[in-house]
């Protein structure tokens, strides 16, 4: 379980983490996003202990990752793909670390099966294309077979295969009573893999909750198939909604009303409805709101931005 | 599969972390490229060095013979051979910052104190050990040039050992050095000149000559001499001198990773 309350981080004078405060639970895939600069890896490093917070605290099962005993059997952690020295192969760079938490060597083996690298175990990584270093990142965060996961951006670089397999292994985690915590920019993925979604913006939450809630914020388009398409839609209008028509004459997509209220309206003036459905919006589509709201937000004065942060976070 | 407990797992030491720092150290093939040109600089330097003075040696009577320091003239070669060594414990570090592999170290010890002190002791003791060996191998081969006797006796073993505390101390001082810069070219960039030039520069001018006996390399050579002219620290003082410096150094890296956002 991880737990951040409070998270204010500063660097140069720029505020990157601004009251961040969220709780990652066992036995669930939360989905870490934000656009580039919201503070992902900052958060994701402070978790870490490779930060120090102006406020706040950041805790793994209830303590300070520094205080952990023996970290790597508690949290494994990918952050950077890249940060493997290039002349090393992944069995010695898998072997060191084992060794800090006398982990047996065996182990080693097995991660580098798992991730399928064992073909390539003895190779320097240098000559390594980034979906195989994202397999060792991996390796390393499962190495000490920890109870909380931590991925930054796991699957870029990966094949449509191994995007597959990633996202079979972070249920399976999950699924074992793990917590799981993953950052992606990879929406139609997450939104097949995730449980809960947390979406960060500029060092706050702007949302955190299940996925179905998440998707569920709003009032969902609601698609129309109707005979009486021109005299319905007057009647909607004139309830609020916004309808907009497509290239079919009897079809529109309805947005401001549920779909009993639409069928309501139709009802009362006898007109026939062939067709009601709400359109769930996307993961992608539900997160470009809020976020491109977070970027409205930007230009806005500083007082009201507080305010309308404010009342996103309590969005969940 | 079971997620285990941060409770019941065994606990890694510092042991293991200077076990992993070695497997770090030794997985790589440049260590020992850097390690064996060392070795190679140091002997034949010195056997250049033995082969220049042995007819001065082979003619001098005992007073001159002493003063000649035919021990000491044995280690000259460490001068160059110390450089590969110097790059060795500057990159173990810098390559920690220039790749990112930092935080997974940091990670996997987040005690700062912890894995410095695994990082400065497994350079340290590569470093006295390769000082020992590479010491012997010119020490014998250098007086066999010389034409002086089998140096078995105290003064030749004693400096022997000197060798391996100055490359071992030396070592701890690069690697130290590169923590707080978190660069390997920034600190060789300071190292090099430091060892090459400001010291041999000091060292030729009269005035500055007091000081430049107390700089981290003419201090720590000292450990390897016999003879003392007027003026000389003793080996021991030398020795101390450069384990100041040491200590000052791993003292700021300390002060500098504690405070350093990974």
């Amino acid at each position: 379980m991880i737990e951040v309350r409070d998270l204010v981080k500063s660097y140069g004078g720029r505020r990157v983490l601004d009251g961040l405060t969220f709780t990652a639970e066992p036995g669930r895939v939360t989905a870490f996003l934000g656009p580039n600069g919201a503070g992902k890896s900052t958060t994701l490093r402070m978790i870490l202990g490779l930060g120090i917070p102006d406020a706040g605290h950041a805790l793994v099962n209830g303590v300070r990752y520094a205080e952990l005993r023996d970290p790597l059997r508690t949290v494994g952690a990918l952050l950077d793909a890249s940060a493997c020295h290039p002349a090393r192969s992944p069995r010695a760079h898998l072997t060191w670390l084992a060794r800090t938490q006398r982990i047996p060597a065996a182990r080693v083996d097995e991660v580098l099966g798992l991730v399928g690298l064992a073909p390539a175990a003895r190779r320097p990584v240098r000559g390594f294309s980034l979906g195989m270093r994202q397999r060792l990142g991996i390796a390393v965060a499962l190495l000490g077979d920890p109870g909380t996961v931590i991925l930054d951006e796991p699957m870029n670089g990966l094949d449509p295969e191994g995007i597959q397999w990633l996202r079979g292994l972070l249920r399976a985690l999950a699924d074992e009573g793990r917590t799981v915590l993953v950052s992606s920019h990879l929406m139609r993925e997450m939104a097949v893999v995730a449980d809960q979604v947390l979406v960060i913006g500029r060092g706050r939450v702007l949302a955190d909750g299940g996925l179905t809630e998440f998707l569920e914020t709003d009032l969902p388009p609601v698609r129309l198939v109707t005979p009486r398409l021109d005299e319905l839609s007057r009647a909607l209008r004139a309830e609020g909604a916004r309808v907009t028509h497509d290239s079919d004459p009897h079809r529109a997509t309805v947005t401001g009303l549920t779909s009993a209220r639409i069928g309501d309206i139709a009802a009362q003036n006898a007109w026939s409805v062939h067709e009601l459905t709400p359109v769930r919006p996307s993961l992608e589509e539900a997160y470009m709101r809020l976020t491109a709201e977070a970027v409205e937000y930007r230009s806005a004065t500083a007082a009201s931005t507080k305010k309308e942060a404010a009342s996103h976070a309590s969005l969940k | 599969m079971r997620p285990s407990s941060d409770r019941q797992a065994p606990g890694g030491g510092p042991r293991d972390f200077a076990a992993a720092e070695w497997t770090k150290l030794r997985s790589l093939r440049s260590t020992w490229a850097l390690l064996a040109l060392g070795t190679v600089l140091t002997v034949l330097v010195s056997l250049l060095f033995c082969a220049l003075i042995g007819p001065e040696f082979r003619r001098a009577d005992s007073a001159q013979r002493r003063a000649l320091d035919p021990v000491g003239l044995t280690f000259t070669g460490l001068q160059f051979g110390q450089v590969p060594l110097v790059i060795l414990a500057v990159m173990a570090v810098g390559n920690e910052y220039g790749t990112g592999m930092i935080r997974t170290s940091l990670a996997a010890i987040p005690r700062r104190g912890a894995l410095l002190t695994a990082k400065l002791a497994v350079l340290g003791a590569t470093g006295a050990v390769w000082g020992l060996l590479t010491g012997a191998v010119a020490l014998t081969a250098g007086s066999t040039v010389l034409g002086a006797s089998v140096p078995l006796h105290t003064d030749a073993v004693r400096a022997l050992a000197g060798a391996g505390a100055y490359t071992g101390l030396l070592a701890v001082l690069a690697a130290a050095l590169t923590f707080m810069v978190r660069r390997s070219l920034t600190a060789l960039g300071v190292l090099l000149p430091f060892l090459f030039v400001v010291s041999g520069a000091l060292a030729a001018t009269p005035q500055l000559r007091s000081l430049a006996r107390l700089l981290p390399d003419r201090a720590g050579l000292r450990l390897t001499q016999v003879h003392q002219d007027a003026g000389d620290l003793s080996p021991a003082a030398g020795g101390g001198v450069l384990l100041l410096w040491a200590a000052v150094a791993a003292t700021g890296s300390y002060v500098a990773l504690r405070r350093q956002d990974c």
